[in-house]
């Protein structure tokens, strides 16, 4: 009995620790996500650590495309299912007016294929919902580039 | 409960414990599509939660722009490996790190298949000298180099590679600021091999990157001073790489541009003769200062 309840209380503690603790790593997210980059080069990516509070918030990702260099960005989650749409801007959230280039996807599904005629800076916008306050995640953007041929390695 | 199945428990716990929700797009033509017709956003948008996270590119990124741009192999522009002695900081061996790298995508991307060994061996020195040396281990990239000398692609591949782990090396031991300094160094070179191969060949597309390139300058130096409190050398290269900001913004045909521009992603300004001449002189001081530590 002593050790079933030196268990559960392992348990719990482990739990709490995640939770309260658990800004997550890039090496595992990476290691999911890579393939959806293929043919492309990996360039980069940007992790973005999400902590839910009882009201919404958008998490912004600055990101530079050069003109005519071709690009993917493959989005992954990591410890989170809350539904978090991506809305990407070629303005960032100051301006008045912006275009919105890409919609309809969520960070747990979205690829971002482009190609942009000139170098833009992009504003890509994570729209995090209400949650359980304090609970935990992050939201990684791989980037992968390509200039036309893809690598094939001996 | 059955007391007995503690075995059961515990395997039940350690799969809890290292068991974490990861997921990704996938490349299966579910994709969500570009907007043909962007929309304008035109609401009053709520301003974000916090800093952006700002995204830089890889140097051999950088390298293939340049060379796309009919960037000239030049004997004798890159930083001579001996020079790997003089760097005794971890400061110094992490910039210097960031310039052997542009030096070794430059030396890749033009067929030059010694020196790039070279820069390789450099690379792996001063990432050895950093505590970062398994990166060129797993996966036996510097192996996999070698044995794809003659093949440009595969060796691109192969530093794109190296490139993710010391990403996440860097990630994981909680060395973002390194990787900074690293991307500082990496930039400068870069830009001064652009700047040189413009000033024998006079090609105006080279000039048309060098412009490109310093589109995201400052958010380099956003980058490392969001570090700066990590490492006291940081302030240092943040008074380099912002002089070149300085120089550049002060020009005139720059000036006139953005007074022209709504906005970061207006139109790029065109640098007269002497203006690049300026921002070559700049640029050449920052790194010679940069290589001789």
């Amino acid at each position: 009995m002593k050790n079933f309840l030196k268990y559960i209380a392992a348990i719990l503690l482990i739990i709490n620790v995640s939770e309260s603790f658990g800004q997550c790593k890039a090496k595992q997210i990476v290691k999911e996500g890579r393939g959806g980059l293929k043919p492309f080069f990996y360039d980069g990516y940007a992790l973005s650590d999400i902590s839910f509070t009882d009201k919404p918030q958008k998490i912004e990702v600055e990101f530079t495309a050069f003109a005519k260099q071709k690009y993917r960005m493959v989005f992954c989650t990591s410890d989170f299912t809350e539904v978090v749409p991506i809305n990407i801007y070629d303005k960032s959230s100051r301006a008045k007016v912006r275009n919105n280039v890409f919609t309809n996807g969520t960070v747990q599904k979205a690829i971002w294929n482009l190609t942009p005629a000139k170098t833009t800076t992009y504003f890509i916008t994570y729209e995090v919902p209400a949650s359980t306050p304090n609970k935990k995640g992050c939201v990684l953007m791989l980037i992968g580039y390509s200039d036309a041929s893809a690598a094939v390695e001996d | 409960m059955n007391f007995k199945n503690i075995k059961t428990i515990r395997t039940l716990f350690a799969a809890f414990a290292v068991f974490t929700i990861v997921s990704c797009g996938q490349d299966n033509g579910s994709e969500a599509q570009d907007n043909e017709q962007p929309v304008v956003d035109s609401n009053k948008t709520e301003e974000s939660t916090g800093a952006a996270t700002v995204s830089l590119p890889s140097p051999l990124q950088i390298a293939s722009i340049f060379k796309r741009s009919g960037l000239v192999y030049i004997e004798g522009l890159t930083n001579p490996v001996s020079n790997i002695t003089n760097y005794s900081s971890n400061s110094s061996k992490a910039v210097n790190l960031g310039v052997y790298s542009s030096d070794m995508a430059y030396c890749v991307l033009n067929k030059q298949n010694q020196n790039s060994i070279n820069y390789l061996k450099s690379s792996r020195e001063l990432a050895n000298q950093l505590g970062m040396g398994s990166i060129f281990e797993t996966g036996g990239i510097s192996t996999r180099f070698e044995s794809n000398l003659s093949k440009e692609d595969s060796l691109a591949s192969i530093i794109a590679e190296l490139q993710m782990q010391s990403d996440l090396f860097l990630e994981e031991n909680e060395l973002e600021h390194v990787s900074a300094i690293i991307f500082a160094g990496a930039w400068v070179e870069s830009m001064y091999i652009g700047t040189k191969v413009y000033e024998k060949t006079n090609n105006e597309k080279v000039t048309s990157r060098i412009v490109e390139q310093m589109t995201i300058s400052n958010n380099i130096v956003k980058v490392l001073k969001s570090h700066e409190t990590k490492d006291p050398s940081i302030a240092g290269i943040i008074t380099n790489l912002q002089s070149i900001n300085d120089t550049y913004s002060n020009f005139e045909s720059v000036k006139k541009t953005a007074a022209a521009n709504e906005d970061e992603n207006g139109d790029s300004p065109t640098l007269s003769k002497e203006e690049i001449k300026m921002l070559i002189t700049k640029i050449d001081e920052v790194r010679n200062k940069m290589i001789k530590e």
